[in-house]
């Protein structure tokens, strides 16, 4: 369990001076600071992985009039959770993966993990993961060396089993404030590390891409600086109002951090 | 004021003793001490005190490491950390980091399910037990349950009615705090409300075209046992909800109802509440030649140690399951009636509809509401409402806007993709159903003395599955979410049935509303407790948790158990008044 001293700490400074005034640019500066940091030793990833992942989280979302994700620490981000939250097999299979794009990067389009160009990569996402069509049948069988491999596609299970639970008790809500753990979670233990698969770069990066996404999103938008600084925030609301005019949020045009 | 916990020196002798700290736990011990009775109350897990909730103001971003990558990974548990959870993670959110530790490891406190059937039972073992995580929605029950196993010839007559239960209901209502709003709806009792919570716009939509397109049903706020007045209850020390939505977490306010914030303060107030945290009630001990119940005995669950308590009147409050499995090893006489064990219920879920709303675009909320719409059961009223089934169910839903979440499956990325992440998305709107289940014999409890747990004591093995009765209500929970989305007008409306079973979505007891262990009944050949919830073998033991329901209703039900309990209570220091016990 984690503590709460910091919590407190910028609760007490918000009492205060307001903690908008100080926060930004110090809690951005240390979040930067790992992604910079060529001695940052990661627990999973190799050096060659992890630039493959910057690589791929930066294109998922890059630096526009807010940072990019690795400027928010997505690359630390999925190297502990993968370390942590993947059991071996899923671990295993990710970084095959990661080796996998880069080397699909390198005989498809000449590429190199260390300057791969924005058109480079944009090529690589669109045809692994905009435009790759999963087979549509549930159950379907790849045929790999002679071998047939019967898969099943859980996405339509996890689905439904999402929506299920937004009528559960008033759990309703409590559920949209680890809306993005949920996937996490279901994407991760639908996706079953099956050794005889593995060879398929189709299935594997589009597997890898897609699972990539929606670590990289978390990473982002449940990050301090985009949670409180970014998005509209409020820690303690105090109140409830069910139909709010858009326009008198705090801050125009953003959604609710949390 | 801390509560008063048992220690050398406290006395082994009471005038009652409740088995049990949770939501009728605290409620059989905050009426037995201001009635003047010495209570001990034995609780099987750890204490926690009212305000202890080490999550309770943590944001995802708040979590550090502490060896299980707890930054990065936030409400999900590591692989290592879920090992000892696995049937406790069925319902998907039980395990969630932020309120775990309200939850019982599964590897430390084992159950069994006969093969091919499936029971989820989620547990909380510590002081408040799961009244510091329940769903906190609060309804009444009515005539219309009351008198259904009656009028349908299912199992047994209930030996109470609506008017039996009505001041109690009156009384825990007012005490607890419920917000919601009264509508006159006869399926459906009001009560004595706190202000109700908003709808959102969909929500408000929503309920005037039901309105309007039906004359069948409505649509009502969520009474759920939150305070919303500007006064919250100042004699209990607790104040209103801030809307933070952590409620699972433990509420620092004291916000909504549990026995840590309000019950047991209320007991320790009176001078009268010793409460003895690790005790594990094994079994009762009743004298043969009175036929009353002298003792409880304990497993101190952290020496091992057996202990025995007496008193003049014992409660059991231990839970549905729980409270009969003390039963069930107490002896013979407990089930003389061989119902004990038998017609486990729950409400059956997992099947709803959703859709997306068009427009509102320009409407939005503020404050985080731990609450939804209620659409109350619409079945089997008579006339045009009857049904090719018995009983009912209701709905519980809500109408939000999407985040970045609601676009992770969307193909897309870059610049402009992720500019659109930060604005509010579009609306959604769901609801899914909680069906009434009938009591089946067939549905059992049971001690298996094969592999002790590591107290000794047997493990409950379960076997429990839905029926035709069931699996045609849900087929029309499903058609008849996708009838009101349709009829109001929404876009993409789909209706799902999760599945039941092994391989299903649901299982019973996923609803967390188990009950029926030891039904109440009129005759004592065919029921375990009288009209007072005594056990009719043994006048000075009362069973008022949800063990002692005799048919399952549709809606949540600790307001029943409450209210039960307050009921019992007052029976119970009449009975010794008059020096019948």
């Amino acid at each position: 369990m984690g503590t709460t001293t910091r919590r407190d700490a910028l609760k007490f400074i918000g009492l205060g001076i307001g903690s908008a005034a100080i926060a930004p640019s110090v809690l951005f500066q240390a979040c930067k600071k790992a992604t910079t940091d060529a001695t940052y030793s990661y627990a999973t990833f190799s050096g060659l992985q992890a630039s493959a992942l910057r690589l791929i989280q930066d294109t998922i979302l890059p630096k526009t009039d807010t940072p990019s994700a690795s400027e928010m620490g997505s690359v630390e981000f999925a190297d502990a959770y993968v370390t942590h939250g993947f059991k071996e097999k899923e671990r295993n299979r990710l970084l095959y993966q990661l080796d996998r794009f880069a080397e699909r990067l390198k005989t498809d389009h000449g590429g190199d993990m260390d300057n791969a160009t924005p058109e480079q990569m944009a090529s690589m996402m669109d045809t692994y993961f905009v435009k790759y069509k999963a087979p549509e049948n549930k159950e379907f069988t790849v045929e790999i060396e002679g071998n047939k491999v019967t898969k099943v596609d859980k996405s339509k299970d996890a689905d439904d089993k999402k929506g299920d639970e937004l009528g559960e008790d008033s759990e309703i809500v409590e559920t949209a404030e680890g809306a993005g753990d949920m996937n996490t979670h279901e994407q991760a233990e639908n996706n079953t590390y099956n050794e005889a698969v593995a060879g398929n770069d189709e299935l594997e990066l589009n597997d890898l891409l897609t699972k990539l996404r929606w670590m990289t999103m978390e990473s982002y938008f449940l990050s301090e600086y985009i949670g409180e600084e970014v998005l509209n925030y409020e820690e303690v609301p105090g109140r409830w109002v069910g139909q709010l005019p858009i326009s008198e949020l705090p801050r125009a045009g953003r959604a609710w951090s949390l | 004021m801390s509560i008063s916990l048992f220690s050398e020196n406290s006395p082994r002798d009471y005038d009652a003793i409740v088995v049990g700290s949770g939501i009728s736990g605290g409620w059989a011990a905050k009426e037995l001490t201001e009635a003047g009775l010495k209570t001990l109350v034995l609780e099987r897990g750890r204490h926690i005190e009212h305000g202890d909730y080490p999550t309770a103001n943590i944001d995802p971003w708040d979590w550090e490491d502490d060896g299980h990558g707890e930054s990065a990974l936030r409400e999900k548990l590591s692989a290592a950390e879920a090992e000892d959870y696995l049937k406790q993670a069925r319902t998907g959110y039980t395990t969630n980091r932020s309120h775990v530790h309200h939850f019982v490891k599964d590897t430390e406190h084992p159950y069994k399910e006969v093969s091919g059937s499936r029971f989820d039972w989620m547990r909380g073992y510590q002081t408040g037990g799961r009244s510091l995580v329940w769903g906190r929605q609060s309804y009444r029950w009515g005539d219309l349950d009351f008198t259904a196993n009656a009028k349908e010839g299912i199992a047994v007559d209930w030996p109470i009615r609506y008017v039996d239960i009505k001041p109690y209901y009156d009384k825990v209502e007012r005490y607890i705090g419920v917000s919601g709003m009264a509508e006159g709806w006869e399926a459906l009792p009001d009560g004595d409300f706190e202000p109700p919570m908003d709808f959102t716009a969909p929500e408000a939509y929503l309920r005037d075209q039901i309105k309007e397109k039906f004359d069948d049903r409505i649509l009502t706020i969520g009474r759920t046992a939150h305070l919303t007045g500007q006064a919250g209850r100042p004699e209990q020390n607790r104040q209103s909800c801030q809307f933070r939505n952590r409620c699972m977490r433990g509420c620092p306010y004291g916000a909504y109802f549990s026995s840590n914030a309000s019950t047991l303060p209320a007991a320790e107030k009176t001078g009268n509440l010793t409460l003895r945290p690790f005790s594990i009630a094994t079994k009762i001990i009743r004298d043969e030649s009175t036929g009353l119940a002298t003792a409880v005995q304990v497993v101190d669950q952290e020496t091992k140690q057996t202990l025995e308590f007496t008193a003049k009147i014992f409660f059991l409050n231990a839970s549905a399951i729980a409270s009969t499995a003390i039963l069930l090893a107490s002896g013979d006489w407990a089930n003389e009636s061989d119902q004990l064990g038998r017609n486990v219920m729950d409400h059956h879920l997992g099947v709803g509809g959703g859709a997306r709303v068009e427009g509102m675009e320009d409407s939005y909320y503020a404050g985080r509401r731990a609450n939804g719409f209620y659409i109350p059961r619409f079945r089997n009223l008579g006339g045009k409402t009857n049904m090719d089934y018995l009983r009912g169910f209701g709905y519980q839903g809500g109408a939000s806007r999407g985040n970045w979440s609601s676009k992770v499956r969307e193909l897309d990325y870059g610049g402009t993709f992720k500019d659109s992440l930060f604005t509010p998305g579009t609306w959604n709107i769901g609801m899914g159903g909680f069906g009434e289940m009938l009591p089946y014999q067939a549905n059992t409890m049971k001690l298996d003395y094969s592999e002790l747990d590591a107290w000794g004591q047997p493990q409950v093995l379960f076997d429990t599955r839905l029926f035709e009765n069931e699996e045609r209500m849900r087929k029309d929970m499903a058609d008849s979410a996708a009838e009101i989305l349709t009829a109001a007008g929404f876009a993409d409306v789909t209706s799902r049935d999760g599945g039941h079973g092994p391989d299903g979505n649901y299982g019973v007891g996923l609803g967390i509303h188990e009950m029926g262990t030891a039904r109440m009944g009129k005759d004592r050949r065919t029921s375990v407790l009288d009209a007072q919830n005594r056990v009719h073998a043994c006048q000075n033991v009362y069973v008022t948790d949800g063990a002692c329901m005799t048919s399952a209703g549709c809606v949540n039900p600790s307001l029943t158990y409450m209210a039960l309990t307050a009921r019992a209570v007052d029976h119970a220091v009449g009975e010794l008044k008059k020096m019948n016990i």
